[in-house]
């Protein structure tokens, strides 16, 4: 049963996944491109482009807006979100090895995996810290009253992720070359099913619930921030 | 909030779901999804900040208004109980929630759009469901017969033509008297005038002195205008009721009388949302752009900076706030115009704390004023409004929006701040020096001599048309217009210089065929331009 289950997850799912994020992403697009536009203006707009897009540049790198308004929570959404941009960047290297990154920096084999073990712990316990005090933050009375199912479903499933990930690093023992060659292999449409470890299991697929979720959720913020700051964005 | 006994029949469930529908778009249906409910509305919220209220947050608000959309559009996530929709008719409780909560805690301030991380338009969003509660015959009884008012008499107070021509009468008698000079005039339907100046009713009814502030202005400037005595009604509380149909007709009001005059530049006194829907919300609801709005503060702005008039400030000694109407300064943009104007007529200015775009809403935006049954509420958000002028220190506050006088006159009264509440015209009329300066140029900046014009010159227009200094391309493309109308005896065209001096994006001149023209030293064109889009650049649909 276990071995049927882990065969699903590691052998079915990802292109389930793929093609539900890719579909779905179609999907939501083609929809909202059938609605009108809207046209009052929101507010008069700066005379020339480049003004616009260095506020909006601005925003999206240093959250500028919410350190405006709340200095807790910018501290939060920053940990988080610095954090996951470290997590993605160190995850290219389950799929592939950028030999010629770290020959700029001298690093050998060895060295990339003291790095990546500091460096990957790092990103994760900000990512860990981020979730865990917006989670807090959440269940506070103002702000259990402002939230919805989703927002705690998120929370929690990024938490979920982030938890199994660091686990994995941690309490486990697995070898990169492992999720190496298993990812080559769903790239070449011929998946194995070899990693037993659970950590592994259980981390791969929250990821893929959280990916299904993806374009129909508040996640899509990913998109629509940048389209939605310029039209404010004086 | 007592429920009263609905009178007229209610529109069906699906009636106002199929409103809501019409009003989606594409800017709506993005807020709904990537609001991420972090709060960082609230503390831009003024209703929240004075009352820690959780169900004042702009978030909640737009979340009950989402919820309403989820329901109405539907999709395949309704297989999933917890992200879907519940079916049914909507409730009299959710309706007077929604009533609640659309009308009676938000005043449509922007305030949360311009902080909000996802830049999402709370004030479109309420605008939404404002309309169908409208369409339910829901909305608040005050502003409801506000718009019905101006609907069936032609201006929100129900001034007969009679009553206003004789208070505009009256004022130009008063005028005459204040000025000394018995040929001053206030002209009333004068065909081919510039400008159409259009008013509030509210200074027609109870603060005439404020027509004769503003006319005295417009005496000593020299400005040719005239008042229409059928539609002269600058505001359009339908832009606070949502109901598009009701704000065209209102909109289309003024527009039609500027048509039957023949004037294509409509000059407002100073309400911020009338100014507002006028030149920003016109122009989509009635198909049209040929025309130009002004707000009192920037026609002002431009009389000092032309030294059309010429002010005092030592007349105004005491210390003055400017407080930026939400319409007029965050929504349209005139934050710079009314500090330069009060800069030259009071002695000493401060800003509030924050101000500008920043600057906190009065309380009484959004047809708040007009809606009684919130009127305790409205005075307690009004807090942090009256912390704020208390900590300027200011003894005179100053605004360019009637409705914000009268909440700011409230806020007075009810915070016993012991401040002096006035309309930036006032203090400008005050420090009025009425001999008028001995000019070569007309009042639109154009050498009244053409034939004097000579390099130093055009350096001096220049600066005083805000282009600087002049440099080799500024040059080239004044003797590239000069050596054109010598030979056309024609302005060109822009198109046409861009294209023959490949200059088309450089921004000189600050984008304006009518600067180069007067730095160059050409006459006034007048008529002559029909091309001439100054003022209409943010009108464009986005």
């Amino acid at each position: 049963m276990a071995d049927a289950w882990s065969k699903l997850i590691y052998m079915t799912l990802p292109y389930i996944t793929l093609a539900i994020l890719v579909l779905g992403i179609v999907y939501r697009v083609k929809r909202w491109k059938k609605l009108p536009r809207a046209k009052s203006i929101i507010f008069p707009t700066k005379p020339n482009r480049t003004g616009t897009v260095k506020a909006v540049a601005k925003d999206i790198l240093l959250f500028t807006k919410t350190y405006k308004s709340s200095r807790a929570l910018w501290v939060m959404a920053f940990l988080l979100h610095i954090g996951l941009l470290l997590v993605i960047m160190g995850h290219i290297r389950t799929v592939t090895e950028i030999s010629w990154l770290w020959g700029l920096f001298n690093l050998s084999k060895d060295g990339i995996d003291d790095a990546s073990m500091i460096l990957g712990s790092i990103a994760g316990t900000l990512m860990l810290a981020g979730i865990i005090l917006l989670l807090v933050r959440r269940l506070t009375p103002t702000w259990r009253f402002l939230s919805i199912f989703e927002d705690y479903y998120v929370l929690l499933i990024l938490l979920g992720i982030v938890f199994t990930g660091l686990g994995m690093r941690w309490f486990s023992e697995i070898e990169v070359n492992e999720i190496h060659d298993y990812s080559r292999g769903v790239l070449t449409l011929s998946p194995s099913a070899d990693i037993t470890n659970a950590w592994f299991l259980w981390h791969f697929t929250l990821a893929q619930t959280l990916i299904i979720y993806f374009p129909f959720s508040k996640l899509v913020h990913v998109f629509s921030k940048p389209v939605t700051e310029a039209w404010t964005t004086r | 909030m007592t429920t009263e006994p609905l009178t007229l029949t209610r529109p069906s469930t699906e009636e106002l779901y199929k409103f809501l529908g019409t009003k989606l778009n594409r800017n709506l249906a993005m807020y709904f999804q990537s609001c991420q409910r972090c709060g960082a509305c609230a503390e831009n919220c003024h209703y929240y900040k004075a009352t820690g209220d959780p169900k004042m947050i702009p978030a909640y608000k737009a979340e009950l208004v989402r919820r309403l959309y989820k329901r109405q559009q539907g999709s395949f996530l309704n297989i999933l109980p917890w992200f879907g929709s519940r079916d049914g008719e909507l409730s009299d409780d959710e309706l007077q929630l929604l009533v609640d909560s659309v009308f009676g805690r938000c005043t449509m301030c922007r305030r949360c759009t311009i902080n909000c991380p996802m830049g999402i338009d709370i004030a479109m969003i309420m605008r939404a469901c404002r309309g169908m509660l409208t369409l339910a015959h829901l909305a608040p009884k005050g502003l409801q017969a506000t718009v019905d008012k101006h609907l069936q008499t032609g201006n929100n107070m129900g001034v007969s033509s009679q009553e206003f021509v004789e208070t505009v009468k009256w004022m130009e008698e008063e005028l005459q008297k204040d000025v000394g000079d018995p040929n001053c005039t206030i002209p009333i339907d004068k065909p081919g005038a510039k400008n159409l100046w259009v008013l509030n009713p509210r200074e027609v009814m109870f603060f005439p002195l404020l027509l004769k502030a503003q006319a005295k202005i417009f005496y000593a400037a020299g400005e040719d205008y005239t008042l229409s005595s059928r539609s002269w009604d600058v505001t359009n509380y339908a832009l606070f009721n949502g109901d598009d149909v009701a704000a065209r007709t209102i909109a289309g009001y003024v527009l039609s009388e500027a048509d039957r005059l023949g004037i294509k530049k409509i000059l407002c006194t100073e309400c911020g949302h009338g100014m507002r829907q006028l030149k920003q919300m016109a122009p989509i609801w009635l198909k049209r752009n040929d025309f130009q709005v002004r707000a009192f503060v920037e026609v002002v702005a431009d009389y000092i900076r032309r030294e059309r008039i010429k002010l005092d400030p030592k007349v105004n000694q005491e210390r003055v706030t400017y407080h930026d109407p939400c319409n007029q300064g965050r929504s349209a943009g005139y934050i710079e115009e009314p500090r330069y104007v009060l800069r030259h007529s009071v002695m000493d200015y401060v800003d509030l704390l924050p101000s500008g775009r920043d600057n906190w809403c009065c309380g009484g935006g959004g047809g708040a004023l007009t809606m009684s049954e919130f009127r305790s509420r409205r005075l307690d958000a009004a807090k942090v409004k009256a912390d704020q002028l208390k900590a300027s220190g200011a003894k005179i506050v100053a605004t360019s929006c009637h409705n914000c006088i009268d909440q700011l006159n409230e806020i007075n009264r009810h915070y016993n701040l012991g401040m002096k509440v006035v309309n930036t015209c006032e203090l400008t009329a005050d420090a009025l020096v009425l001999a008028r300066p001995k000019d070569d140029h007309d009042g639109e900046g154009y050498l009244k001599d053409p034939s004097i014009w000579n390099w130093d010159m055009a350096q001096i227009i220049a600066i005083r048309e805000r282009v600087g200094d002049l440099t080799e391309d500024h040059r080239r493309i004044i003797e590239y217009v000069r050596n054109y109308y010598d030979t056309h005896k024609d302005w060109p065209l822009p198109a046409r210089i861009g294209k023959d001096l490949d200059v088309k994006r450089s921004g000189l001149f600050n984008r304006s065929p009518e600067v180069l023209f007067k730095v160059a030293g050409l006459p006034n064109p007048g008529d002559h331009i029909t091309w001439d889009v100054r003022g209409l650049k943010d009108c464009g649909e986005k």
